[in-house]
């Protein structure tokens, strides 16, 4: 499983990272600290042949937000399953967010109660595509 | 300015969910009950919010600020005296200390309380926390009224020392303050959260809004 984790902070991509742990151990994690760096990251392992399980996206972040970051890599890749983490619980966030094409939203912290359901609902998702 | 009776409830009742729903981020995060006072509402001047921020806070704090605009617009602050705000980061350690991350993240040393030295990756503790709670606040007032903030990025600063914070500020420049004081069971974590508005060019807007809550719920 690779998961590419974007977020300013550094506690919360360790935290966010201790809580995936909790349901997939054995999991690869990638780590950038702003959209730019999360596009550039995504872009680097797509051109390898390779593909992110889960995105997971901060929301208000320095040099490139998590929407336009969100929209660039599903520009690339519109089967990438997104999960946007955010301290920005405005309803109208949720539905810009919806309206990118993000799948899931999470408002921090994401807690394991919080991530269970969002795993529940990514493998719902890969049911229904399968 | 003076609100009605109706109107002042209304602007109490949001602040009172914002405030809670700010709460309840901060206990899941340090995974402690978390006690908060009732949030007081007062319009200030300059003076009266530099002795208010210092009494609640010493001479020196850590703070972080979110500036937003919408209905609204102004900066919300969490302050953390400096002592405090070292209580804080422990505790973070503790409850999310993992092996990569306690590598990469130098603990405070609590031994010396005149030592107010924060390192990096305190900082971003703190601001993340900062981040958190004052999304709470805001976010929980933009659902109830139904209208939308923008955010800035959030800004740390260390060692406030507020008569020179505002100076800048007009003396008789008056501003909405809502504060509350929140602690854990022990009293080791206590912080100030508290909401400036820039009335001067929102009170229509913002007396719309309280009016809009109020016939909603009539």
């Amino acid at each position: 499983m690779d998961f590419l984790l974007v977020d300013d902070s550094g506690l919360a991509l360790n935290m966010l990272r201790s809580k995936i742990k909790i349901f997939y151990p054995d999991a690869s994690f990638q780590f950038a600290k702003n959209g730019r760096e999360g596009v550039d990251l995504f872009s680097n392992f797509h051109g390898l042949g390779k593909k992110f399980d889960l995105i997971f996206l901060d929301q208000l972040m320095p040099k490139m937000d998590g929407i336009d970051c969100a929209k660039e890599i599903l520009s690339q890749d519109p089967s990438s399953y997104i999960i946007m983490v955010t301290s920005n619980i405005q309803v109208s966030m949720q539905e810009e967010a919806k309206d990118t094409g993000i799948l899931h939203f999470i408002n921090k912290p994401a807690t394991e109660e919080k991530l269970k359901v969002a795993f529940g609902a990514w493998k719902s998702f890969l049911n229904e595509q399968a | 300015m003076k609100l009605t009776d109706q109107q002042y409830d209304a602007f109490k009742e949001i602040v009172n969910i914002a405030v809670g729903q700010a709460a309840d981020v901060l206990s899941m995060m340090i995974e402690k009950k978390i006690n908060i006072t009732v949030p007081t509402i007062n319009l200030l001047v300059r003076d009266d919010l530099i002795a208010l921020l210092s009494d609640n806070c010493g001479s020196q704090a850590i703070g972080v600020s979110i500036a937003y605009d919408g209905v609204l617009a102004g900066k919300a602050t969490l302050f953390f005296s400096n002592k405090e705000g070292k209580s804080l980061v422990a505790r973070l350690l503790s409850v999310h200390q993992e092996e990569d991350w306690s590598q990469e993240w130098v603990a405070p040393s609590l031994e010396n309380e005149n030592s107010y030295s924060f390192s990096d990756s305190d900082k971003e503790a703190i601001s993340e926390i900062g981040n958190m709670l004052i999304n709470a606040l805001l976010g929980s007032v933009s659902n109830m009224v139904d209208s939308n903030f923008t955010y800035q990025i959030p800004e740390l600063s260390e060692n406030i020392d507020f008569s020179q914070e505002f100076a800048k500020v007009p003396p008789n420049k008056v501003a909405f303050v809502i504060e509350t004081n929140f602690s854990d069971d022990t009293g080791d974590i206590k912080g100030y959260l508290f909401m400036l508005f820039d009335i001067d060019n929102h009170l229509t807007n913002f007396i719309t809004m309280l009016d809009k809550l109020c016939a909603d719920n009539s």
